[in-house]
């Protein structure tokens, strides 16, 4: 009788009028939601860097199996830099291979990863009118950026003309089945302006093979996200192009990739003047019409080959190109410091920096 | 089950711990926002060993290797920079002192990278 009544004070409306099997029954259900719950609070973040793809790659997992998580980061690691090889546009490689064999005018097939990438490219280049042109390989190594040493002065202006002249395009490059060629004779891929987002965006796929569910794939910056941290959204914080600090902030939804491309990536400075390595194949020139461009989209490959487009277009014809290649959400930052962006992208994003004195909203179409 | 439940008179010290809450709440505001951006400890990764995280105080010059030789981190009043790495290009040291959290800057070369980081986990990822 006393026990019954210290279960009942315990217990409380739950197991009022409960006999003593009932009772224990729900006690059970009690203690196994608490394991439960015990179990999701074991999954923790796993960090790990590495020096890969030429640059510096993160991953962070939220996963209870750490060997799982280890496992499955050391396949990233290896899968990103066998692609970096293969992709390389100047060094050695399945890229290479391709370049030299697009110069002999014949039919040939390419490896696999590099057909998926012509292909994409090829889309790319339509949908973005010719503003994401990775055919222009030769140009760019004419700029002095097919080296890891970067040159001291820019090239004759009259070679770049010359070049613009006859700019070979993704429409040179025909595909038939696995088989590609090109007849133009200056075409050479680089697809530096899409590879790192395919890279990520199959990055991602080999830790969901792994049954990883919520991870932050950080290659150089441009990153994807699936599932979250556990206690909140993977937070993303855009680092501000002009000065240090951070410019504004995203919380992923499962599956964002955000990529930003800017004139401050590589390049080099020559009279006072500083030349980087994102090329307006219009021009021939680097990009200048506006500062950085950041894309939020699900693809990561489409949103670092639009990054890359949307910087070309500038700010007064970004929203076109962003329409016809399918991207909401875009954030541009211009030289005078104006932030431009589309209404979704605003709802998205967390404006961080106080200074931030103008701000352009093209409502969506 | 509660069957006895009576309500008590509140007396002096429940309303001395109301007061002490509401004059926590400015306090614990500030607390919150004061300087969210300014970073407390550099995180540093070489080659392939684990990153390693030091405080931005004190002051200190920290030799990193690298693999292509030494690179020399130096913190000093809770900023940090790279005073000199083997690289050719030299990046790395003429993008100056580092102090908001978040900020970071690699010897891609030498296969060495700083991050700035806060006490206060703001970003899992930065995007640049």
């Amino acid at each position: 009788m006393y026990s019954q009544r210290v279960l009942e004070a315990y217990g409380g409306l739950l197991t009022y009028g409960l006999d003593m099997t009932q009772y224990m029954l729900r006690l059970a259900y009690l203690v196994v939601a608490a394991l439960a719950i015990s179990a999701c609070q074991n999954e923790q973040v796993i960090s790990r860097q590495s020096f890969v793809f030429g640059t510096i790659v993160e991953v962070k997992i939220r996963a209870a199996d750490r060997v799982v998580a280890n496992t499955a980061i050391d396949q990233l690691f290896a899968r990103f830099d066998t692609l970096h090889s293969a992709w390389h546009a100047w060094k050695p490689g399945d890229m290479a291979d391709v370049n030299a064999q697009f110069a002999t005018d014949s039919w040939f097939s390419p490896p696999s990863s590099v057909l998926s990438l012509l292909k994409m490219s090829k889309q790319l280049f339509t949908t973005s009118s010719g503003l994401f042109n990775p055919a222009i390989g030769e140009l760019i190594a004419l700029w002095g950026f097919h080296a890891d040493e970067l040159p001291d002065s820019p090239p004759e202006h009259a070679e770049i003309v010359t070049f613009i002249e006859q700019l070979p395009n993704m429409d040179d490059v025909e595909i038939e089945g696995g088989r590609v060629r090109s007849q133009h004779s200056h075409l050479s891929i680089d697809a530096g302006g899409l590879a790192k987002g395919y890279a990520v965006d199959l990055g991602i796929k080999l830790l969901q093979k792994h049954g990883i569910e919520n991870a932050l794939v950080n290659a150089g910056g441009d990153l994807c996200g699936i599932g979250d941290r556990g206690d909140r959204k993977w937070r993303v914080g855009i680092r501000h192009p002009d000065k240090p600090g951070v410019l504004a902030s995203i919380n992923l939804q499962d599956g964002d990739c955000v990529f930003t491309s800017g004139d401050y990536e590589r390049g080099y400075d020559y009279q006072g003047r500083h030349y980087h390595h994102i090329i307006d194949p219009r021009s021939g020139y680097p990009a200048d019409k506006a500062v950085s461009v950041t894309v939020l989209h699900p693809d990561g490959a489409l949103a670092d080959a639009a990054s890359t487009a949307l910087l070309i277009a500038g700010p007064n014809d970004w929203q076109d190109v962003a329409r016809n290649m399918g991207i909401e959400n875009v954030l541009m930052v211009d030289h005078r410091g104006r932030l431009h962006m589309t209404a979704p992208m605003q709802a998205r994003i967390r404006i961080e920096d106080d200074q931030t004195r103008e701000i352009i909203v093209t409502p969506s179409s | 089950m509660i069957r006895n439940f009576t309500i008590v008179r509140p007396k002096i010290g429940d309303a001395l711990v109301l007061l002490l809450c509401v004059l926590l709440i400015p306090v614990s505001v500030m607390a919150v926002k004061q300087n969210p951006a300014k970073a407390t400890a550099v995180k540093i990764t070489s080659s392939d060993s684990t990153p390693r995280t030091y405080p931005l105080h004190p002051d200190r010059t920290l030799n990193i290797e690298g693999r292509l030789g030494i690179s020399v981190i130096e913190i000093v009043d809770g900023s940090a920079r790279f005073a000199a790495s083997p690289c050719a290009g030299q990046q790395c040291v003429l993008s100056g002192w580092h102090r908001h959290s978040g900020d970071g800057m690699a010897c891609l070369p030498n296969r060495v990278a700083m991050t700035l980081v806060a006490q206060r986990d703001d970003f899992d990822g930065m995007n640049y």
